[in-house]
């Protein structure tokens, strides 16, 4: 959990729990370097919820884009949302899908990390102190 | 039997038979007691034995989204294409705007699960594409709920 609040305090809920639990093994580089490509990855709820709204008014289906599901996103656009009900039910449900996105891409860039930059040998651990 | 049954779950109790394939029996009891519990039988033997909490906690997993386009493909495969003025679903319609994108498209999938792909497309273009990635979605969410998506679910190669 510190390692949360340190790197990534921008972070609430399950979405923080995640990350917590990813960034338990690593250590504070690797910790600083997750931080950094998760921020580039990760998808905002607001924006989810802004970009559905639009498929009340002028396109639908942006947000489908936005999280990654092209299939999806064009089905909503080409029959405006399925008559708009799924729309509405996006509206209703843009927490879970972002945190869907976001789950998968935590994931994806914990496996990047951890395969980009291996732990140190137990002899720096032993230079520093 | 029935009474046999019937003196076993105390209260009243809603039991739904079903025949299979002539032999078997499969029965779901919903016994009303103090804790609620679901039984499966199959031919007498006790399949599954599961209480109220349980099932309510089994329940809570299946992500909504699912549910939703689940519970919509089940309806356009039960309801005939042929009969007129089913479809009273489309909210640009219900506001007064003559002209939806989406429109025809249940038809066409009820008439995708009866086979007529040619009606299908003439009701709506997309019906096939609509059916192949709501079924997609569905098994996408679906394989998330099952297997989780938190990391220590997940058969991981995190090099610990």
């Amino acid at each position: 959990m510190p390692k949360v609040i340190k790197y990534l305090p921008e972070l609430e809920g399950d979405e923080q729990l995640n990350v917590a639990t990813l960034l338990k093994n690593m250590t504070d580089d690797q910790a600083e370097q997750f931080a950094h490509v998760y921020r580039t990855r990760r998808r905002d709820t607001t924006t989810t919820l802004i970009l559905a709204l639009l498929g009340l008014f002028v396109v639908a289906g942006v947000h489908r884009f936005y999280l990654g599901q092209v299939g999806m996103g064009l089905l909503y656009l080409f029959t405006g949302g399925l008559c708009l009900i799924g729309t509405i039910v996006d509206l209703v449900n843009h927490k879970k899908l972002t945190w869907e996105y976001n789950q998968k891409q935590a994931l994806e860039v914990s496996h990047l990390i951890l395969g980009a930059f291996p732990e140190k040998p137990r002899l720096s651990d032993g230079e520093d102190a | 039997m029935l009474a046999g049954r019937s003196a076993v779950s105390r209260r009243a109790a809603w039991k739904i038979t079903f025949r299979s394939e002539a032999t078997a029996f499969i029965s779901i009891v919903f016994r009303a007691s103090l804790s609620m519990r679901i039984l499966v039988r199959y031919s007498g033997k006790c399949l599954m034995h599961v209480t109220f909490p349980e099932t309510v906690r089994t329940l809570r997993r299946i992500p909504p989204e699912a549910a939703i386009w689940a519970a919509g493909l089940v309806a356009l495969a039960c309801t005939d294409p042929n009969a007129e003025g089913l479809f009273g679903l489309c909210l640009f319609k219900a506001m007064g705007f003559s002209f939806c994108p989406g429109c025809g498209l249940g038809h066409a999938v009820a008439h995708l699960f009866r086979g007529d792909f040619m009606l299908s497309f003439q009701a709506h273009p997309l019906g096939v594409f609509a059916v192949g990635m709501l079924g997609h979605r569905i098994v996408t969410l679906a394989r998330l709920a099952v297997l989780g998506g938190t990391p220590a679910a997940a058969d991981s190669p995190l090099p610990n």
